[in-house]
C-alpha cells in the first residue's frame, strides 16, 4: 500500500513536472549553432507527431485491364465523367490507354502530340524496347516525360494536369506533361505597391511563379524544388533556393518542417506558415510573406529559403527578422538620403501606432503633472460630456478602427474605400456629437490607424494591433510602469524569439557582422556582401 | 539537462554587464560615502580599479586552467565539495544584488511617481517582469539587454548633462584626501557595485560565443559602465553638498529635477522608466546567474524552477527594502559594509586554485 502511494504520488509528481516542461530539452533549432532537432517552444503536442507514413500501395500492373479497373474505382469515374480514359493502338499493334482529366488537360497537347503520332505511327521499328520506352523516345512528340510504375505518382500526376499512358505489357506508364487549366494572369501587387519598383505579383500558378524568379535570377545555382506539401489534397510546392549560398542548415530545416506536414487540407501560404512555425501563439509572423517576384529574389539573393504554394499567389520567405519585416521593397529603388527618411517614418509611424493610445491613457489617467495645463484643460474640455470611462472609449475606439477597417478589405474595390470614408468620417463626427467619444480621442485613434498602415508587412499590422491593446490595457492599469513593464516584456519575448533559428532581433541584436547600418538605408555599392545573419554557406572572396 | 543559455554576443555580454555595473553603481546607492564629505564618485573609481583587478585574476585563472566558467574553474581547483559552499554563498549575494537596485527605485516610484503607493503594489507589477524572462532563458535577457543598456546609458547620460548647469565644484569640498584610508575602505566596500556583474557573467560565461569573447566584452561593459557610474555620482556631488545627500532620498531622481518643468516636456518620469528597464536587466542576470549556479552546485536538471524560486525571493528583498525601519537600515548598513565579501571571496579563491593547479601542471 505504502509503495503505491509512494509510486502514485511520483507519477503525479512526474506528470505535474512534465506538465511545467521543466524536464524537457529545449529543442530550439538554432542557425548560428549547429542543428539540433525538431523545432519547440509551444509546438510540443506538433513535435510529438512523427513524420507522416503512409502504406505504399502495389505499384501498376502490366495488364492494361488491371490498371483500368483499379484506375476507375479510384476515381470513381462512373459518376466522374470528367476522367477520361482513352483507348488506341499504338501502330505496331500495341493496346494503350491514355487517363487524363478533361479541363485540366489541355486537349490540343493530347490530340496533336499523344494520339495522333500514337495512332498515325512512326516508320521506327520497336527492337528490343520495351512498350513504354519505344513510345517515349519515338513515338510522342512531348517536351516532358516521366516512366513510373509507383501508383501514387501515377495518381498524383492524374490529377494536377498530367496525362499517364498505359501500354499493355508494360508496368510503367508514361506520363506526360499536358497541363493546361486556366489561371490568372500576371497582374500588379495588391498589398505591396511601390512607386518605383516592378508591377508585377505572383499568380496563384505555380510555375508561373517559379518562371517568375527564374527571369529576375538568371543564376545557375537557384535550386527549386518541386514537392508535395503534405496535405491530403494533394497540392505541390516550391522550396526554392541558391545551392551553396543558403546556409544547407537551414535549408534542411525548411525542407524538415514541411516534412512534417500532414493536413487534410492545405490552402494557402498562411495555413503552410502556421505549420511550420516554432512558436504558433506568437503574433508575430516567423517567415515573411510576399507578393512580390523582386522581393523574393532579393531575399533568394541574399541566402534566404523561399517557399511557394500551389494556388496561392505569395512566397513565404524563411528566416524572417523584425527589421524584414518591417522592410519595405521600395527602400531598395529609392535614393539612400531619401530611403533613410522614408524608413525612419516609418519606424516613427510603427511607434506611434503601438505606443501613443497607450501613453495617452497614461498620462491622462496616472501622471496628470506631465501635461501641461493647456493640454490637459483641452482634454477634460472635449471629454465633459463623454459617458465613457477613458480607457474604455480608447477601447471602443481601436475596435471601431479595427471594424472599420475589416469591413473596408472585405467589401470589394471602390466600395472599400466609401466604407473606410464612411467609417472614418461620418461615423467618427457623429459619435462625437452624440458624445459617445471625444474629439481628442478620435485624434489618438486616427494618428493610430495612420502609423500602423506606415507597417508594410500585413500581418506585422495585425500583430501591431494586439501590442496597443496589451499597452493600453496595462497604462489603464498602472501609467508609466504598466507601458514599462509591458514594453520590457515585449522586447524580452521578442528576445526570445526565432525565426528558423536566426535571431528575431538580427541583426542589431546579436549584431552580426555586417558593417550595413540596420535601422537606416544603406548606400547602394559595389560588392557582393550578402545578409550575414543567415549564414550564407558560400561568401565571395 | 536544460541550461537554457542559447549563444549570446560580445555586444550583448557588453550591453549585460554595462546595466550591471551602471545600475548597481548608482541605484545601489549607500549614504556611507556621503558622512564627512563626499567620496562617492572617488570610491566608485577605485571600485572599479579594484574590480578590473580581480576580473584580470579570474579571467587569467579561467585561461589557466581552461575552464568554462566561475564554477568550473572552483570545481577545478577546490573540489566538488568548497566550491559547492562557495557557490551557495555566492547565490543569495546575487539575489540580494539584484533586490538592491529594485528596492531604491521602488522608493522612488512610491515617493515622486505613485505617491503613497506601497512597494508590494509595484512588486506584482515587476513580478512579471522578473518571471517571464527568467523562463525564457539567458538569450532573452541578454538580447533585449542591448536595448534596455542603451537607453539606460543614453538617460544616465542626459540626466548627468542637465543636472551640470545648476552644479557647482566647491559642493564638493571638503575632498577626501585628507583621510585617504577611508576613501580606500569605501572603495573596498563600493566593491559591491561592479563585482556582482562581473561574477554573474563568468558564472554564465559559457553562454558566450567563447569564454575569451565574453571577457573582452564583459571588460569594455565594465569600463563604460564603472565610468558612467562614477561620471554620475561626480555630478551627484556637484548637484548637492554632503551633508544633504546623507539624508537624501532618491538622490539621482532629484537631479532630474531641471527636466520636470519648462521646455524637457517634463521628462523625468519618462527617464526613471528607463533606468527602470537597466535595473530590471540587471536583476534579471543576476537572478539568472544565480539559478545557474544553484543548478550546477545541486546537480538538478533545469535552470528554470531556481531562477523563479530566486526572483521571489529578491522581489520580496526589494519589497522588504523599500521600508525605513531601524532593522532595515542596519540591514542595509550590514550589507553595504559586507556584501562585497560574498563576491570577493570565491574569485579571489578561484584564481588562487586555478593558479595552484596551473603551477602544479606547469611542473608535471
Amino acid at each position: 500500500m505504502e509503495n503505491f502511494r509512494k509510486n502514485s504520488l511520483n507519477r503525479r509528481g512526474r506528470s505535474l513536472w512534465a506538465g511545467l516542461a521543466f524536464e524537457e530539452k529545449n529543442p530550439e533549432f538554432e542557425l548560428l549553432e549547429t542543428e539540433r532537432g525538431i523545432p519547440g517552444a509551444h509546438g510540443k503536442k506538433r513535435d510529438r507527431v512523427q513524420m507522416p507514413t503512409e502504406e505504399k500501395p502495389a505499384p501498376a500492373s502490366a495488364s492494361l485491364r488491371e490498371n483500368r479497373a483499379r484506375l476507375e474505382e479510384q476515381f470513381r469515374a462512373r459518376i466522374n465523367p470528367d476522367y477520361i480514359f482513352r483507348s488506341f493502338h499504338l501502330s505496331p499493334g500495341l493496346e494503350a490507354l491514355a487517363v487524363f482529366i478533361n479541363g485540366m488537360a489541355r486537349s490540343e497537347s493530347i490530340n496533336d502530340f499523344i494520339l495522333r503520332p500514337a495512332m498515325e505511327g512512326t516508320n521506327q521499328p520497336m527492337e528490343d524496347l520495351r512498350p513504354a520506352d519505344y513510345m517515349e523516345q519515338r513515338v510522342l512528340a512531348v517536351q516532358e516525360t516521366e516512366l513510373t510504375s509507383d501508383w501514387d505518382v501515377i495518381v498524383a500526376a492524374i490529377l494536377e494536369g498530367r496525362t499517364a499512358v498505359f501500354l499493355e505489357g508494360d508496368e510503367r506508364s508514361v506520363l506526360l506533361d499536358t497541363r493546361g487549366f486556366v489561371s490568372r494572369t500576371v497582374g500588379e501587387p495588391q498589398n505591396e505597391t511601390v512607386v518605383m519598383g516592378p508591377k508585377e505579383a505572383f499568380t496563384e500558378n505555380l510555375r508561373n511563379n517559379v518562371t517568375l524568379i527564374r527571369r529576375i535570377l538568371k543564376v545557375e545555382d537557384l535550386v527549386c524544388s518541386f514537392r508535395h506539401a503534405g496535405g491530403r489534397n494533394n497540392v505541390r510546392l516550391v522550396v526554392a533556393y541558391r545551392e551553396g549560398v543558403a546556409n544547407e542548415s537551414l535549408v534542411m530545416e525548411v525542407k524538415r518542417r514541411i516534412a512534417r506536414i500532414d493536413v487534410e487540407m492545405l490552402l494557402s501560404t498562411g495555413t503552410l506558415e502556421q505549420l511550420t512555425e516554432a512558436r504558433p501563439y506568437c503574433p508575430l509572423p516567423q517567415a515573411l510573406t510576399t507578393e512580390r517576384p523582386d522581393r523574393t529574389a532579393a531575399y533568394l539573393m541574399q541566402g534566404h529559403v523561399a517557399v511557394l504554394l500551389e494556388g496561392a499567389p505569395f512566397a513565404l520567405i524563411a528566416p524572417a527578422t523584425l527589421f524584414a519585416l518591417l522592410s519595405s521593397p521600395e527602400d531598395a529603388y529609392l535614393r539612400q538620403p531619401i530611403g533613410t527618411i522614408v524608413r525612419l517614418v516609418r519606424y516613427f509611424g510603427g511607434l506611434l501606432s503601438i505606443l501613443m493610445p497607450a501613453y495617452f491613457i497614461a498620462l491622462c489617467l496616472h501622471h496628470q503633472g506631465m501635461l501641461s495645463g493647456e493640454v490637459l484643460s483641452t482634454v477634460t474640455a472635449a471629454r465633459r460630456m463623454v459617458f465613457l470611462p477613458l480607457p474604455v472609449e480608447m477601447i471602443f475606439m481601436l475596435l471601431i478602427f479595427q471594424l472599420v477597417r475589416e469591413a473596408g478589405l472585405s467589401v470589394p474595390g471602390v466600395l472599400g474605400q466609401s466604407v473606410g470614408i464612411i467609417g472614418g468620417l461620418i461615423m467618427g463626427q457623429a459619435a462625437v456629437s452624440a458624445n459617445i467619444v471625444s474629439t481628442v480621442v478620435l485624434i489618438i485613434v486616427a494618428l493610430t490607424g495612420l502609423g500602423n498602415f506606415t507597417i508594410h508587412d500585413y500581418e506585422t499590422q495585425l500583430a501591431a494591433s494586439y501590442f496597443r491593446l496589451a499597452l493600453v490595457l496595462a497604462a489603464w492599469a498602472g501609467g508609466l510602469l504598466g507601458v514599462t513593464v509591458a514594453l520590457f516584456l515585449s522586447l524580452c519575448y521578442l528576445g526570445s524569439l526565432k525565426s528558423y533559428g536566426v535571431p528575431f532581433l538580427a541583426p542589431l541584436s546579436p549584431k552580426t557582422y555586417a558593417r550595413g547600418p540596420v535601422l537606416v538605408r544603406g548606400r547602394v555599392e559595389n560588392g557582393h556582401e550578402k545578409t550575414d545573419y543567415v549564414n550564407p554557406g558560400r561568401r565571395p572572396v | 539537462m536544460n541550461w537554457n543559455m542559447g549563444n549570446i554576443g560580445r555586444k550583448e555580454t557588453g550591453a549585460l554587464v554595462f546595466s550591471g555595473c551602471a545600475v548597481s553603481g548608482i541605484f545601489a546607492l549607500s549614504t556611507g560615502g556621503f558622512s564627512r564629505g563626499n567620496t562617492g564618485y572617488l570610491s566608485a573609481l577605485i571600485s572599479l580599479l579594484l574590480a578590473l583587478g580581480l576580473f584580470f585574476a579570474a579571467a587569467s585563472a579561467l585561461r589557466l586552467s581552461r575552464q568554462e566558467d566561475l564554477f568550473g574553474l572552483l570545481s577545478a581547483g577546490l573540489g566538488q565539495t568548497l566550491s559547492g559552499v562557495l557557490g551557495t554563498v555566492l547565490i543569495p549575494a546575487l539575489v540580494i544584488a539584484s533586490a538592491l537596485p529594485l528596492s531604491e527605485l521602488f522608493s522612488t516610484l512610491g515617493r515622486y511617481i505613485f505617491i503613497q503607493v506601497e512597494g508590494e503594489d509595484f512588486a506584482l507589477f515587476i513580478a512579471p517582469c522578473l518571471a517571464l524572462p527568467l523562463l525564457w532563458g539567458y538569450e532573452s535577457i541578454a538580447r533585449s539587454a542591448r536595448l534596455t543598456a542603451l537607453l539606460l546609458g543614453l538617460s544616465l547620460l542626459a540626466t548627468a548633462l542637465f543636472s551640470l548647469p545648476g552644479g557647482e565644484w566647491q559642493r564638493l569640498f571638503p575632498l577626501p584626501w585628507k583621510d585617504f584610508p577611508r576613501l580606500l575602505r569605501e572603495g573596498l566596500m563600493g566593491l559591491s557595485r561592479f563585482l556582482p556583474a562581473l561574477t554573474a557573467i563568468l558564472i554564465l560565461a559559457r553562454g558566450g560565443q567563447n569564454t575569451g569573447i565574453t571577457l573582452k566584452a564583459s571588460f569594455r561593459g565594465l569600463i563604460m559602465g564603472g565610468l558612467l557610474a562614477a561620471g554620475v555620482l561626480l555630478c551627484l556631488g556637484l548637484t548637492y553638498p554632503y551633508f544633504i545627500l546623507e539624508d537624501m532620498g532618491s538622490p539621482v531622481y532629484q537631479m532630474t529635477a531641471p527636466m520636470q518643468s519648462g521646455g524637457l516636456m517634463r521628462m523625468d518620469k519618462i527617464l526613471f522608466f528607463f533606468w527602470l528597464g537597466g535595473a530590471l536587466t540587471a536583476a534579471l542576470l543576476y537572478l539568472f546567474a544565480g539559478g545557474f549556479l544553484l543548478t550546477k552546485v545541486f546537480s538538478l536538471k533545469d535552470t528554470r524552477p531556481p531562477c523563479i524560486c530566486l526572483g521571489a525571493c529578491a522581489l520580496a528583498i526589494a519589497v522588504l527594502g523599500c521600508g525605513n525601519g531601524d532593522r532595515i537600515l542596519l540591514v542595509k548598513d550590514f550589507l553595504h559594509r559586507w556584501l562585497w565579501t560574498f563576491f570577493l571571496v570565491p574569485i579571489f579563491f578561484g584564481a588562487l586554485a586555478a593558479g595552484f593547479s596551473g603551477l602544479k601542471g606547469g611542473k608535471r
